[in-house]
């Protein structure tokens, strides 16, 4: 054990010292700084909402009904009565038509803005000239009430209002946040753990070291030094998040967005955590396997290249799977271990899936990395003194 | 016996790299292995290491078979070189102790003793990449032999050095025998095994030519070799009984003898003639004694 925490302790520290993984996290973290006053920096940058100062050319009763529409639209439009940087020339009330002279062109924001209050002055124009009654207004306006119902699980040929689709932003932002990082995490590790363990094969120092420790001991001390590095990382980022959080005034970009916890958030938060654990566990486990296989350095991006297409694979479906989590095809590869920590959130985010396929999800996953890291131990152990060039040499060498 | 070796043999594939090795290594003594490349000397190393699992055969070190409990008490010094070359030097060696089980303390120590031993201290802080190939080979030795090991095994330990750090490495590992440990390491140079050892192993395409004492092998062989040096013709000597072969350079004679009690013969015949400046019997170098149970020359 105190072997086992000599190579812990030297792969552990050496890498938190690294710079790429202080600057890593640091970019990661500032990252979530801007997020989290993004709105303020918009507004600091924006020179599209700059005001606008309009003048209009038209009779008084268009002018009263147009004005406050357009400003409950869009304040930063000034209407004047002269030198406006924008002129607004109605060319004919009815129907009503509209001409814009401008020295600059203006933002498509503003030119939205001046759209929508002209079209809502006409319809007040068209309301009038019908004469219409207060009432006959309202009943226009108002909107057709629909039931969207679904027929119920139990055969009785009954039908129940359909859960409403609107998904909770919050919990979204959280499984995206969760998946991305993953993602990034993975791809950066991976190739880590696999350049550390190929290095020291080429420097051939290894042969040293596994005659004071047992080739499976070093190997599985390196994986859980880099795991645990990496989920530090995560933990430092997510300190980071939070602290950026607290130190952001996120109210307005929270209001904007509709940021609120519902009862599924908890459950959200903790599988999530539970599978970006697990899938950093698995799928470096697996690049410390590949790692044992490659003799030279050169060797290095084709020999990872299985851990890139799985989590590549796995991400793609989380991120576009949104829309079609609950087809058959996303329950199945939520089941395939390599998928499993992109897809199951997925599923539990969208569907709301219960517990019971949660649980299975990290248990498959959990055997798998038992089974992978096994076979690392194996493979590193029958391949640690071997120098041969190709890793589908050192395949056949290890299959002696 | 330090290390007993029994009838190991180690076969990859088709070749065999190691074939039915008997060794035996008396505890406290200087064991050489010679043989050119290929002979299989790592390749037994490894095995005796265990980074190897012998296709047949036993290997007992004090008695019992060696495994991952015993590493502590061994210091290996592969052929192939290689440290972690981002490592200061520190850094590295003091890992290597630890997995040894030494303290990071005593290991501090131990290493501030070798490092000056060495006339490296200056480097103590420096990445290994840093070094010359030859101070990293003087790292690696460090590295290998600082938590005072009972066994020490070093493959190649002098090659690629300078012939002053040659000395400085055989120094140190003339004290640590003299200190008590059991060293075997292997070479190409035949020089090496002879100015050091007193056992050796001579190994060719992974067959023991020959091993045991090197004073004992050499008088078993039997042959000799004599040197006159005179004004006088003495070509005659060719024709007497136990008369090998005969060389003459000048007016020196090299003569093979097949056995120490023809050089009484000559040496009797000679004095007969005249003076001469010189008449030495040698024993057989193991270069002659290569050629003679190989059939070749050595390198």
């Amino acid at each position: 054990m105190s072997k086992f925490m000599t190579t812990f302790k030297l792969t552990f520290f050496s890498k938190l010292k690294a710079k790429s993984f202080l600057i890593t996290t640091l970019i990661i973290i500032a990252g979530l700084f801007i997020a989290f006053n993004l709105d303020k920096i918009i507004d600091l940058f924006d020179s599209d909402d700059e005001a606008l100062t309009l003048e209009v050319e038209a009779d008084e009763s268009f002018l009263s009904a147009f004005e406050p529409t357009l400003q409950s639209y869009d304040d930063t439009i000034e209407i004047v009565e002269e030198n406006g940087a924008a002129v607004l020339e109605v060319v004919n009330t009815d129907p009503l038509e509209a001409e814009i002279r401008m020295d600059e062109d203006i933002s498509a924001s503003q030119e939205e803005s001046i759209r929508l209050a002209l079209n809502e002055t006409n319809r007040a124009y068209v309301v009038q000239t019908l004469g219409l009654s207060q009432e006959e207004i309202a009943q226009m306006y108002a909107e057709v009430p629909v039931e969207f119902l679904v027929a119920a699980g139990d055969d009785s040929g009954d039908f129940e209002a359909a859960d409403a689709d609107d998904m909770n932003v919050l919990n979204m932002v959280i499984f995206y946040f969760s998946v991305i990082l993953m993602f990034i995490i993975i791809l950066n590790y991976a190739s880590q753990i696999a350049t550390e363990i190929a290095n020291e094969k080429s420097s051939r120092v290894i042969e040293m070291i596994v005659s004071s420790i047992r080739p499976t001991q070093h190997l599985m001390a390196k994986v859980f030094a880099m795991i645990s590095v990496s989920v530090l990382q995560v933990l430092l980022i997510t300190a980071g998040g939070l602290v950026a959080f607290y130190f952001s005034d996120t109210s307005a970009l929270l209001d904007q967005f509709g940021l609120e916890t519902n009862e599924q958030t908890m459950k959200i938060v903790v599988y999530c955590i539970i599978y970006v654990i697990l899938g950093l566990v698995l799928y470096l486990s697996v690049a410390a396997m590949l790692g044992s296989f490659i003799s030279r350095m050169e060797d290095l991006q084709q020999g990872l290249m299985p851990v890139t297409l799985l989590s590549m694979i796995g991400y793609f479906i989380a991120l576009g799977g949104m829309s079609f989590a609950d087809h058959i095809a996303v329950t199945i590869t939520s089941f395939f271990p390599f998928f499993t920590p992109f897809v199951m959130p997925l599923r539990l985010l969208v569907n709301d899936t219960g517990h019971a396929p949660m649980l299975i999800g990290i248990a498959i996953m959990v055997a798998t990395i038992i089974i992978t890291l096994a076979l690392a131990g194996f493979v590193y152990k029958r391949s640690v003194l071997s120098t041969e060039s190709g890793i589908m040499k050192n395949i056949k060498r290890i299959r002696k | 016996m330090a290390l007993e070796i029994t009838d190991i043999t180690k076969v990859f594939g088709e070749q065999t790299a190691v074939d039915s090795i008997n060794i035996n290594v008396p505890s406290g003594s200087m064991y050489g292995f010679l043989g050119g490349n290929g002979a299989g000397k790592t390749t037994t190393f490894r095995m005796i290491l265990k980074l190897l699992t012998p296709t047949s055969g036993s290997i007992l070190y004090n008695g019992e078979a060696i495994g991952y409990h015993l590493t502590d008490k061994i210091g290996y010094l592969p052929e192939e070189r290689g440290l972690h070359p981002k490592l200061k030097v520190s850094e590295q060696v003091l890992y290597l102790a630890e997995l040894k089980g030494m303290s990071k303390k005593e290991a501090n120590k131990s290493l501030d003793y070798w490092l000056d031993r060495f006339k490296v201290t200056e480097n103590k802080h420096k990445k290994i990449e840093k070094l010359s190939k030859g101070n990293q080979q003087k790292i690696q030795l460090i590295a290998s032999i600082i938590h005072n090991p009972e066994l020490i095994i070093l493959d190649e330990p002098f090659s690629g050095l300078d012939p002053i750090n040659v000395e400085m490495l055989k120094d140190a590992v003339k004290d640590l025998n003299s200190q008590g440990s059991t060293i075997i390491f292997s070479t190409h140079r035949m020089e090496h095994v002879e100015e050091l050892c007193e056992e050796l192993c001579i190994l060719d395409r992974g067959r023991q030519i020959v091993s045991g004492n090197i004073d004992q092998i050499k008088r078993d062989f039997g042959q000799k070799e004599v040197i006159i040096e005179g004004e006088h013709d003495i070509s005659f000597i060719k024709d007497m009984p136990g008369v090998l072969d005969m060389k003459q350079v000048r007016n020196k004679y090299i003569i093979k003898i097949a056995e120490e009690k023809y050089a009484e013969d000559i040496y009797n015949r000679i004095t007969d003639i005249g003076f001469f400046k010189k008449f030495q019997v040698n024993e057989p170098s193991l270069n002659d004694i290569f050629i003679a149970k190989v059939g070749r020359d050595y390198e």
